[in-house]
């Protein structure tokens, strides 16, 4: 926002090709928009973002303009902990896992740290207390230890396990 | 059977992982062996560290701490029998011939553990070895034959983990030499002769083997990068001297000099520093080595007796934080190092905590000299033990005078003659950004006309007034139109301590308030050290 006095629009454009118009310093909550639109400069051009749907499009904007005129976030990344999400990024990050995933791939491609953050947090609130079993099965994820392996691991571990 | 989910990156896994409490990073490690890769490196960083850390709270909420205590050096037992799995095949044939046998045994460990470890706890390493060495005696020490058997076999473990350790480890930043939470723990449960002393195993075993840990294969490349040092009283010169040589970049030192000054003086980064003990001046070149560690010093904390050695400085240019502790009951010990600190010049501090025990003399012109100094405290953090409080309207003017972005005071209220309400006042005029004022005696309940006028002056912004409870026979009025006073002063809802007592007629006007959303109970949880990113120089390694 170099003093310029109106905002111009930016399209974007989804895997499907769908348009998404959104003003610039929405765009720009995006790093990856930012430096590109940096370097091209003004232009009615659409950007395309090959690597994300259209719905996971339209929730990151809704996040980005929900967001706009927060600070840019200090370069401490530990200072915030997974307790403090706010009322309205909670109720943003209610969706289902496969939703909440590409989000995260999402604002990874996108480099939307504060997004980025919020959803590593809700997977880690997901994961807190849960036994390796119960994680995988919220995640569907496949056990591909022999069971030597996992008798080994689970061994070599033991200091740590619960209270 | 198992629907597609897009794996995640690598990268965004570990991010997910840092958010994580150590038990629900074992459980990740145990869910595949994709997650395993990455969630055992961030378990071993600091394996000691954790286990420090580790609180039992018992069922009924007491607090049992021989039980935790206990629990966790059977957890550094555990961590030490995954170390030792990790030996050397030579190393493993050492201990065989020692007599040591029977310990798990893979043919190769599932990763190698010991590469991960940033943060060595030397102590907790010594306990895990006698634990675990224990664990096999079960405690069936009859002759001496067997009790000098046990002590060559703990010397031989730990010295053959140091050794792994040393071998092993990339990067270590922080290694410990003192450990408060088992210090108890390092008593000699060995009786290893009729005369044995609180620090035989300290001085008998553990030290000799840590005066070789700079010398040991790969020592110098090891702790090359360190950054955190914790050492004491008993912590030997001559590993000092020797880690002085490769370890320059030490930030943050915990340390009590006697003739220990060469870590002191090697250091080029120095930015927190811990002082204990005696600050002698014995030592010809101690005030230029201590002037110059102190140039670029951001935090001090200074527990300790006798005068700081500095002479020719007159400004802490970089100071933010200070802290004084000293309770002992038998000195003024503190005095002439705050005379000293009087002396000097804090452009940037915000934080001050000080903590002194029973004193001849009064502090409080010294500290209404030290608050003087700069307009940027933030925390002012101040208890004493001494009786004399004839100066006390001379700090409380300070406070009022200098401390325009004090956002958070801790203090006792002496209240001791007629107009010191006003001095009161005058503070809560002045640091109008103070968001926590905590009073650590009962002052403000002596007359019934102090709290109405403190409802009358608060600061806009003070969302907690803490104190010890309001007496339960204080009179139901004041309280009353402190409130009142409160609520039309006030931006943001109060947290106040009341008495616990549910009918008691307190808490009944304090419902009123409650529901017009004045007090809001909820506001005890406010972390104010974190608000503040407020880092207290770990206290807990002070002994």
């Amino acid at each position: 926002m170099t003093g310029a006095p109106e905002q111009r629009n930016v399209k974007l454009t989804s895997s499907e090709g769908t348009e998404f118009k959104v003003e610039r310093d929405v765009a720009e909550k995006s790093v990856l928009l930012k430096n590109m639109l940096e370097d091209v400069g003004e232009s009615d051009m659409a950007i395309p973002l090959p690597n994300v749907t259209g719905p996971i499009l339209q929730k990151v904007i809704e996040y980005c303009i929900h967001h706009r005129d927060d600070p840019v976030p200090a370069h401490d990344d530990d200072t915030k902990k997974t307790d403090d999400i706010d009322d309205w990024d909670a109720e943003f990050c209610k969706v289902d896992q496969g939703t909440l995933y590409e989000l995260i791939l999402a604002s990874n491609y996108l480099d939307i740290k504060p997004l980025l953050d919020l959803t590593c947090k809700t997977v880690a609130n997901m994961i807190k207390g849960k036994s390796p079993e119960e994680i995988r099965k919220t995640f569907n994820i496949a056990n591909d230890f022999t069971p030597e392996e996992e008798e080994q691991v689970r061994r070599e571990n033991e200091w740590c396990e619960g209270r | 059977m198992f629907q597609h989910t897009p794996v995640l990156a690598t990268e965004t896994l570990i991010q997910i992982f840092k958010d994580l409490d150590i038990y629900s990073l074992r459980s990740c490690a145990l869910v595949n062996r994709y997650w395993c890769q990455i969630a055992i490196p961030m378990l071993w960083v600091e394996p000691f560290e954790n286990i420090y850390e580790e609180t039992f709270p018992s069922p009924g909420g007491n607090y049992h701490k021989e039980v935790y205590v206990s629990k966790s050096i059977k957890n550094l037992s555990s961590l030490t029998d995954t170390y030792i799995n990790c030996l050397s095949e030579g190393s493993k044939v050492k201990l065989t011939n020692a007599g040591i046998v029977g310990f798990y045994k893979t043919k190769h460990p599932s990763y190698d553990y010991p590469a991960f470890l940033k943060n060595l706890d030397i102590i907790c390493l010594f306990l895990g070895c006698r634990a675990w060495l224990s664990v096999r005696f079960k405690f069936k020490l009859v002759t001496s034959v067997e009790r000098s058997l046990l002590l060559y076999q703990i010397r031989l473990i730990f010295f053959e983990l140091c050794k792994l350790f040393m071998s092993r480890c990339e990067d270590v930043k922080k290694l410990y030499l003192i450990n408060k939470k088992f210090s108890k723990e390092l008593e000699c449960a060995e009786k290893c002769n009729e005369n044995c002393l609180k620090f035989c195993l300290i001085n008998n075993v553990i030290n000799p083997i840590i005066n070789q840990l700079p010398d040991l294969p790969g020592a110098s490349k090891c702790l090359a990068n360190l950054e955190c040092l914790g050492t004491n009283c008993n912590t030997p010169t001559e590993f000092i001297q020797k880690i002085s040589f490769f370890c320059k970049e030490i930030k943050n030192l915990i340390f009590t000099p006697g003739f220990r000054l060469s870590i002191l003086s090697s250091q080029n980064c120095l930015k927190y520093l811990i002082l204990q003990g005696h600050f002698y001046n014995y030592y010809p070149g101690i005030k230029d080595i201590f002037e110059r560690a102190f140039k670029n010093l951001e935090w001090l904390t200074i527990n300790g007796r006798d005068a700081l050695p500095i002479k020719n400085v007159d400004s802490f240019e970089n100071l933010v934080s200070l802290e004084v502790v000293n309770k002992d009951q038998s000195y003024n010990q503190s005095y002439n190092s705050f005379r000293t600190l009087a002396d000097m010049n804090f452009p940037k501090l915000q934080y001050l905590y000080v903590d002194i025990g029973p004193s001849c003399f009064s502090y409080f012109y010294l500290l209404s000299i030290i608050i003087s100094k700069t307009t940027n405290l933030r925390k002012l953090d101040l208890h004493w033990g001494h009786q004399d409080v004839s100066n006390f309207a001379t700090l409380t003017l300070s406070i009022a005078n200098h401390c325009p972005n004090l956002i958070i005071l801790k203090m006792y209220w002496v209240n001791e003659y007629r107009e010191s309400i006003n001095d009161l006042l005058r503070i809560f005029k002045y640091c109008d950004k103070l968001e926590y004022f905590g009073i650590l005696n009962n002052g403000i309940f002596d007359e019934d006309s102090y709290l109405p006028l403190l409802g009358d002056h608060l600061p806009p912004n003070l969302r907690v007034l803490k104190h010890c409870c309001v007496p339960v026979d204080y009179p139901a009025e004041p309280l009353e139109s402190f409130f009142k006073n409160a609520s039309r002063r006030l931006n943001v809802p109060l947290m106040i301590d009341l008495n616990s007592f549910i009918t008691h007629e307190h808490s009944k006007i304090a419902q009123e308030y409650f529901l017009n959303g004045l007090i809001n109970p909820s506001f005890t949880k406010f972390d104010y050290e974190r608000r503040l990113e407020y880092y207290s120089c770990n206290m807990r390694y002070l002994q």
